[in-house]
């Protein structure tokens, strides 16, 4: 008897794929069903559900394989508790939707438009407006692509949830996503081996936030106008390449920063118009290669606890500070196979014509040397004096900064040499007007 | 009392604005101007979002440089005038201290005319070519500047009070610039070494008061820089003296009375001179 049912579940499995995938439609006219619930429960594996434009107010549960395909930007409002949708059964779809109307977290459940807990699922093209989370995942393998998630704007970062976490979940697969104003756009915990690419994130806290995560590729991001463009926190072997970091501004704002960041590669990415363009802190042997760090406050701070890691073919200009060091201690190098880095504050020459100049650049003005003993001391910023102090420096009047860059890159070696020239020619301009107003000035005060 | 001091200031206003070297200056400064809204930057990849702010800071460590150079100059030759023309002026039915006070008036008022022009003209400039973002953080710039304008010309009516020669008043001014300008911040960066720690970063925070070319840096870069350009230093400056608001009434009312006690201080020694 046994036996017997054995083969007939066999039989049941097997015959299974002969019959054909169904499509449901569910529309306010003419459709099978008027709401999507009543047309999961009829659903079987592998069916399909098309959703025509409407507005449908009610939460979801895909407790069997199906893809909810919306036709005309149909409206999912949830019901206000919880998640919209929540994804049990594996290999799902979820596509085309707009969704709103998420739980606010009131009863510290992580609410979300959609909430995934099996794997090998698809979130893709999908609007998710005003909600707690945009999407969670707690499962691995699951793809979340081209959806634009936007969180509770007006409400403090605290009461906002993130645009898509992965908890506990590798080999997740975050890409082009559009996220606005969440607390971390991106959020990878526990979550291991995941690949976040061509999102843009802005206006949130952090941008991407990585955190007791290995193997995490970042690839082609925009990460701009939040607390902390991307904060990769307790991870190994992190790739970050080719992502633009701008516009992260406030007291305390970092583009770039990394926090017990090991083994790690960040290659090709822009740092622009940041506050602190990139922060190491208690992190070794990353390698900073081919970046360029461009207009802001301070490009590089490191903390004396980050060591051996290296920058090479790394482009600074148009930063108020290039480097500040705090506190002492950091082995850092700052060339590798004789190629240092680009810096528009170098007064070297490169006298054989091979791109590299032929004395070392110090790293640490002496405005920031002060500034790493006395952090007050950012208050005299721009002074006449402090320039008067790095000239003395130049001349060698200051002794032992410390750290220098042995092999400074020049010329076009590295990108926005066009950048450098404007400046080159607004400082002349600058100059010769300064000589003609002195000269002026003085022959009619004295004659 | 009015009426008189509004003819002295006419009267020092129209000598001022005669001298070539002022209308160069306003054309210096909208020059200077366009060359730091370029040098910044803000023609380029980065137009638009903050334009002006960037120009501004850029535009800054120049102006503070200039400013008070002028200002200390205008201030000083107009006060003290060839031997002769004063007494004139001091046989009229005016007091000692009218005249001080009218020629500063005067002097603030072509100086504040030439920096409107100049920043005035550069700034319509930049906004037609790099659009007027952040637009505001120029005009309280602008503003700053003339404050400071008009701090170093009450010390340049002290020095012209103060000293009998116009020679000695010159060397003093130009001692004057040097001090504020360059060895007070050398002063206060070798210190900021020497002393780390609560004592030393409070000692600082106060030394901003005792420079009012340091007071309008710091409450320029705090409230019309790129924001946070000054950092953790910026932010507890501003805790240090009770929050952003405090921070700039406290910095406005310590410029004011960089005006007034200069002023002051003139007219007491205006008063006790053999002239």
């Amino acid at each position: 008897m046994k036996s017997f049912a054995l083969a007939a579940a066999l039989v049941l499995i097997v015959a299974a794929p002969a019959t054909a995938a169904r499509t449901w439609t569910v529309g306010p006219t003419g459709a099978d069903f008027p709401l999507i619930s009543p047309a999961l429960a009829a659903a079987a594996d592998g069916d399909t559900i098309l959703v025509g434009a409407g507005v449908y107010r009610e939460n979801l549960v895909l407790h069997r394989r199906v893809s909810i395909v919306g036709r005309g930007s149909p409206l999912l409002v949830g019901l206000g508790t919880g998640s919209v949708i929540r994804i049990v059964a594996p290999n799902c779809e979820i596509r085309g939707l707009v969704l709103e109307g998420s739980g606010t977290g009131d009863t510290n459940e992580m609410d979300a438009a959609v909430t995934v807990t099996s794997s090998g699922n698809r979130i893709v093209d999908n609007t998710m407006r005003r909600v707690f989370y945009g999407v969670v995942i707690g499962a691995p393998d699951n793809e979340v692509i081209g959806n634009r998630i936007t969180g509770f704007l007006d409400l403090p970062f605290g009461r906002r949830g993130d645009g898509v976490y992965v908890y506990r979940s590798h080999s997740a697969r975050v890409l082009r996503n559009h996220i606005v104003g969440q607390r971390d756009g991106i959020y990878f915990q526990y979550a291991p081996g995941g690949l976040a690419d061509g999102n843009v994130v802005e206006d949130s806290r952090y941008g991407l936030h990585v955190m007791f995560a290995n193997d995490i590729v970042v690839r082609g991001n925009t990460f701009r106008r939040s607390s902390v463009g991307a904060n990769i926190m307790e991870s190994r072997r992190i790739r970050i390449e080719d992502n633009n970091i701008e516009h992260n501004r406030g007291a305390s704002a970092v583009g770039l920063a990394l926090k017990g960041c090991d083994d790690s590669i960040v290659h090709g990415n822009l740092l622009s118009d940041n506050a602190r363009g990139l922060q190491v802190d208690g992190s070794s042997r990353n390698t900073f290669a081919d970046n360029r760090l461009l207009y802001n406050d301070t490009a590089v701070m490191l903390f004396a606890s980050a060591e051996q890691n290296v920058f090479t073919g790394n482009l600074f200009d148009a930063n108020w500070s290039d480097v500040v060091v705090s506190g002492r201690g950091a082995t850092t190098e700052w060339s590798r196979g004789g190629r240092g880095n680009q810096w528009s504050g170098y007064r070297g020459f490169d006298f054989d014509g091979d791109g590299v100049g032929e004395s070392a650049h110090p790293l640490l003005t002496p405005f920031a040397a002060i500034e790493g003993v006395n952090p007050i001391a950012r208050l005299f910023l721009g002074t006449p004096a402090s320039a008067g102090l790095e000239l003395a420096a130049r001349a060698g009047l200051v002794p032992g900064l410390g750290d220098s860059d042995p092999h400074p890159v020049v010329g076009g070696a590295v990108a926005a040499r066009e950048t450098e020239t404007g400046s080159q020619t607004g400082g002349m301009t600058l100059a010769l007007l300064t000589v003609a107003l002195a000269f002026f000035g003085v022959r009619e005060v004295v004659l | 009392m009015i009426h008189r001091l509004f003819v002295i200031s006419c009267l020092e206003f129209v000598s001022v604005a005669r001298l070539r070297w002022i209308r160069l200056f306003a054309v210096a400064f909208a020059l200077l101007t366009l060359a730091a809204a370029w040098s910044a930057g803000s023609a380029r990849e980065l137009a638009g979002a903050d334009s002006f702010a960037r120009t501004t800071v850029a535009l800054m460590p120049l102006v503070l440089l200039l400013v008070p150079l002028v200002a200390i100059l205008v201030g000083v030759t107009g006060q003290t005038t060839e031997a002769g023309s004063d007494a004139f002026l001091y046989s009229q039915p005016v007091t000692r201290f009218e005249v001080t006070l009218g020629r500063w008036c005067g002097q603030s008022a072509a100086l504040g005319a030439a920096l409107a022009a100049g920043l005035g003209a550069g700034g319509t400039m930049v906004a037609l070519s790099a659009g007027a973002a952040d637009v505001a953080r120029f005009v309280v710039f602008a503003v700053a500047t003339f404050v400071l304008a008009l701090v170093f010309l009450a010390i340049a009516a002290l020095l012209g009070a103060w000293f009998e020669r116009r020679i000695a008043a010159l060397a003093a001014s130009a001692f004057a610039w040097f001090f504020f300008v360059l060895f007070f911040d050398g002063i206060a960066l070798a210190s900021a070494v020497w002393l780390s720690g609560r004592a030393g970063a409070r000692l600082l925070m106060l030394s901003v008061f005792l420079n009012p070319a340091d007071l309008v840096r710091v409450l320029t870069l705090s409230f019309a820089g790129t924001p946070h350009l000054l950092g953790a230093a910026g932010e507890s400056w501003q805790r240090f003296l009770g929050g952003p608001g405090w921070a700039a009434l406290i910095a406005c009312g310590a410029l004011a009375l960089w005006i007034a006690a200069p002023l002051t201080a003139a007219r007491l020694a205006i008063s006790r001179r053999d002239l």
